[in-house]
This record gives structure tokens, C-alpha cells and sequence, in this order.
């Protein structure tokens, strides 16, 4: 399966946390430290990935690894094969995360950086930076860097997560990231609401359902072209090309409403994937009922992902509807 | 998804009941020995959650619980007068524009057939109106659906069905 291997995430503004490697089965690529979106350094073969275990205060611990479906490997400790994304819990009030990383035997050694992200001063998550590999008979650790944080600082951040990225020829780097704390513009959200055919609702209206709700996730196109002096790379361009937004009582239910893709970026699983992470995002905040309300034809939809339709008999009424 | 609701008038049970007015109005449930609240102040969680069991509800935990109230939309809440007791309850959450959400309607047993589950409705249901608010909608247990279709709900209109994410990893 040969894919553009992606670079590790930009420094700000776009804020990612958590990597999404894809493996690559080219050549190997050279790695430009001095850029900040430096393309991983990979053997041949080799697949990639990344434990990061969290310690809680009490010793307890919890392995968190967000993976990129059929790509990276969860390791606990055995090795085991992830053959699907797959994310462990993490529970409230972690106070150490460790991460460490695994070298093979017989090649040449490879830089790791570990960068601190802290935005907000809420939490804390690291860039991997370089490229690494792992075959499968993993040596020691080589390298662990232990990085504290404040007591009581939970882990339940906003999360930025790269979904697709697409290197072009000219340099251009397109990345569609999901997010669900970035603020969605009211006016952007207009346009990609009459691009589904939508009904215009009042702005301000709009603006005010949107703070109102407990989290609005989204998908934004984000167009990077390099400069030629050798500088960061210049954001050019940031669209939204699709949304989703919960209301909850913060605790106990969240129902999820107004999912939508722009139609152009629509059959390459970007709505699946803005679901699955609203969903964990959802899980991770400990919401235990998440629930929505679904069209006929996108019954199936969902169901993929996990919904079941009138659980327990349980029925959806809708008072006076209109259409 | 979501429906064009045409708002009924804003005045209090209008386009909430057929009659435009409430079932039972404060004065009734006073002369029945019962009041009605609509803020969590004086809401005593453990009776709230005492009441949950008594309908077979999970209990839930304070803090989690004190949370979503706070972060409720509407809520209200039927005491007795002569016991204090929290009778009945019912709470809505949403946007506070487009859509709301009725969960945990409940009347305790001992109490039931005398209306106040209508009354709960019909109050959350003004409250939700006065806001602007005409997208409601529910989860109704099969066993209750009788009991929201005469109040105007419909279940599955045009298809739509109520999903629930089920985790069974």
C-alpha cells in the first residue's frame, strides 16, 4: 500500500497533536530538519509508529495510542497487531506523559525530537518529529522523555487531528484537518450549508446554536505553500469543507446534529472519519449516551459507525414536524 | 436534519395544548398538594436520584448529575407540599435556538394517574416555546409512546430514526 508518507504536524497555527502516520513502502525519504513540517526519515518497509503511555498521579496506567487505521501498531507491552484505528480510554487526571520510542537493531540511527505543544497552558502533547521504524523484534528503549504537567490538568483537550495529507509536486502541502475546538466561522459555515442545499438560517442565530452547543467539530482545508527562502511555510489558504456539532448536558447525553461535508470532498470517508473522532472526542469527555436523530437513508451510515437504530425499542418522536 | 417547524403563539400553553391552557393550572396543583418548580434551587439530588430508582432510572452520580442540571436548558420538577417530596421530574436540553431534547421524564409511581406527567410536559414544553423553540424531540421507551402521541409527538417522522451509539469494543 504505497502513500504519501505524511510529515509530522506544523507548529502553529495548526496546533496538531496527535500524528497520524501512514506507512510508506517507497523509498526512504530524506528528512529536512530545518523545516517545520519535515517529512519522516523511514527505512524502506518499515512500519511506523508511537506508544505513548500516560502515568497517572496513583502509578495507574492507561495506554493511549491514536492510530491511523491499518498502519500502525499498538504496543502494551506484547506485540500485538492493530489492523484497525483503535484508541484506548484515558481516564481523567494524568499527570505524566511518557513517551518512548523503539529503534531497530541495524540501522542507522535516527533523531528523535520531542516538541511541547502547550496551548492554553491546559495541556500537553508532542510533535513526533522524526522518523523512526521498527521491525519486529524490537530492541530497548532508547530514548524516554518525561514530561510533567500541572496536577489536575486533564487530558480532555481540544483535539486537532490530521486526517488526509497530500504533498504535490510544486511543494504544495493540502492537509484536511479535523478539529473540535476551532472556532467555525458562521459565515463560511453559510457557504458550505447552501453547498449541501441546506435552507438559509439567520446568522445570528446560527452563531448563537453553535456557542450553545457542547462541542462543534470540524474539517477544515488547509493549503500550505512553501516559501522559497527557506522560511516556515506560509498558510495560503483554510477552508471548511465540513462540520458537525453536539448538544449535550455536558454529563450523562449528547446528541449529535447538522453533520455535513462539502459535497466536492464527499466519498472519501470524511464524513466517517468527522463522526468517529466527534464520537471519541464525546467518549473521551466520559459522555456514556450518544445519541442522534437519522435521515432514513443515512440509517446504514451510522450504523458503520457504530449507531444502532431504536435501541431497546426505544423510539425518536418529534413534536408537530414540518418539513 | 432539521424541520421547519412553524412556532405556535408565544402565550403560555398556547400551541402547546389543544385548549391553550394548562392542564391543571398552579392554583389545581396547589388544591391537589402539589407544587411546581422550574430552577434547580431547593432540587435535592438524592430524592432526584431516589426517584430515578423507583422508575428503574441508573442512579447517577451528584457531581455528574449537579453538571447536567447546570447545563440543562429547561427543567421541571413537581414537589409535595405536605412531605417536600420530589414527585416528578423532567428536563430538556439543546441549543437554545433550533432544537431541544426531552430526557428523563419521570412521575413516581405512587403518583401516577393523575396527570402530572402531562403536567410536567406541558409546562417544559411553554418553557421550550417561549425561547423560540419548537424543534422538540425525545426517546421514548415503547412502553410510553401512548403517553407523548397525544401530546402532538409523532415517532419516526418521514423515516427518521433515533440512533443510539452502542459501544461494544
Amino acid at each position: 500500500m504505497a502513500s504519501a508518507l505524511a510529515p509530522p504536524c506544523a507548529v502553529a497555527p495548526l496546533r496538531c497533536r496527535k500524528l497520524n502516520c501512514v506507512y510508506s513502502s517507497g523509498k526512504p525519504h530524506s528528512s529536512s530538519s530545518a523545516s517545520s513540517i519535515a517529512p519522516f526519515s523511514v527505512l524502506r518497509n518499515a512500519p511506523l509508529f508511537a506508544r505513548v503511555e500516560i502515568v497517572r498521579g496513583n502509578g495507574k496506567r492507561n495506554m493511549v495510542v491514536q492510530a491511523q487505521a491499518g498502519f500502525l501498531k499498538l504496543l502494551d507491552g506484547h506485540a500485538l497487531n492493530l489492523d484497525r484505528s483503535d484508541e484506548y480510554r484515558i481516564g481523567a487526571r494524568k499527570t505524566i506523559l511518557t513517551a518512548s520510542y523503539k529503534f531497530p537493531r541495524n540501522d542507522s540511527p535516527m533523531s528523535v525530537q520531542l516538541e511541547r505543544r502547550d496551548v492554553q497552558a491546559r495541556s500537553l502533547w508532542d510533535s513526533i518529529r522524526s522518523g523512526f521504524g521498527l521491525n519486529n523484534s524490537p530492541t530497548a528503549v532508547i530514548d524516554t522523555t518525561e514530561i510533567g504537567f500541572k496536577e489536575d490538568v486533564e487530558l480532555e483537550d481540544e483535539r486537532e487531528v490530521v486526517l488526509v495529507e497530500k504533498v504535490h509536486d510544486d511543494g504544495t502541502v493540502e492537509k484536511i484537518v479535523f478539529a473540535s475546538g476551532v472556532e467555525v466561522d458562521v459565515y463560511e459555515l453559510e457557504i458550505l450549508c447552501d453547498k449541501v442545499g441546506w435552507p438559509k438560517r439567520p446568522p445570528s442565530k446560527v452563531a448563537a446554536a453553535l456557542r450553545n452547543s457542547y462541542m462543534v467539530a470540524s474539517l477544515h482545508l488547509y493549503k500550505q505553500v512553501p516559501s522559497t527562502d527557506g522560511e516556515d511555510p506560509v498558510v495560503e489558504k483554510r477552508e471548511l469543507i465540513g462540520m458537525a456539532r453536539a448538544t449535550s448536558d455536558h454529563a450523562f447525553n449528547a446528541t449529535i446534529w447538522d453533520v455535513l461535508v462539502d459535497p466536492l470532498y464527499q466519498g472519501q470517508g470524511l464524513g466517517k472519519a468527522l463522526v468517529e473522532q466527534m464520537i471519541r472526542a464525546l467518549l473521551r469527555r466520559d459522555i456514556g449516551n450518544i445519541t442522534l436523530f437519522a435521515d432514513a437513508q443515512v440509517v446504514d451510515f451510522y450504523k458503520g459507525l457504530g449507531f444502532e437504530a431504536d435501541p431497546d425499542g426505544i423510539k425518536g418522536m418529534f413534536w408537530y414536524p414540518r418539513y | 436534519m432539521s424541520f421547519m417547524a412553524v412556532a405556535p403563539s408565544q402565550s403560555e400553553a398556547a400551541g402547546v395544548t389543544e385548549s391553550g391552557k394548562f392542564s391543571q393550572t398552579d392554583e389545581d396543583l396547589e388544591s391537589a398538594g402539589f407544587t411546581c418548580h422550574s430552577t434547580i434551587e431547593d432540587l435535592d439530588l438524592d430524592q432526584l436520584n431516589a426517584l430515578f430508582s423507583k422508575v428503574s432510572f441508573p442512579q447517577r452520580d451528584k457531581g455528574k448529575l449537579l453538571r447536567a442540571l447546570e447545563n440543562t436548558q429547561s427543567l421541571v420538577w413537581i414537589q409535595e407540599i405536605k412531605t417536600s417530596r420530589l414527585i416528578g421530574f423532567a428536563r430538556a436540553t439543546g441549543d437554545r435556538v433550533f432544537h431541544a431534547i426531552i430526557w428523563d421524564v419521570v412521575v413516581d409511581p405512587a403518583y401516577q394517574g393523575l396527570g402530572l406527567g402531562k403536567v410536567l410536559m406541558e409546562r417544559l414544553m411553554a418553557d421550550l416555546m417561549k425561547m423560540g423553540i419548537s424543534n422538540i424531540a425525545l426517546y421514548a421507551e415503547p412502553t410510553v409512546i401512548g403517553f407523548y402521541q397525544p401530546m402532538g409527538f409523532i415517532a419516526d417522522p418521514d423515516g427518521i430514526r433515533a440512533m443510539a451509539y452502542s459501544r461494544r469494543r
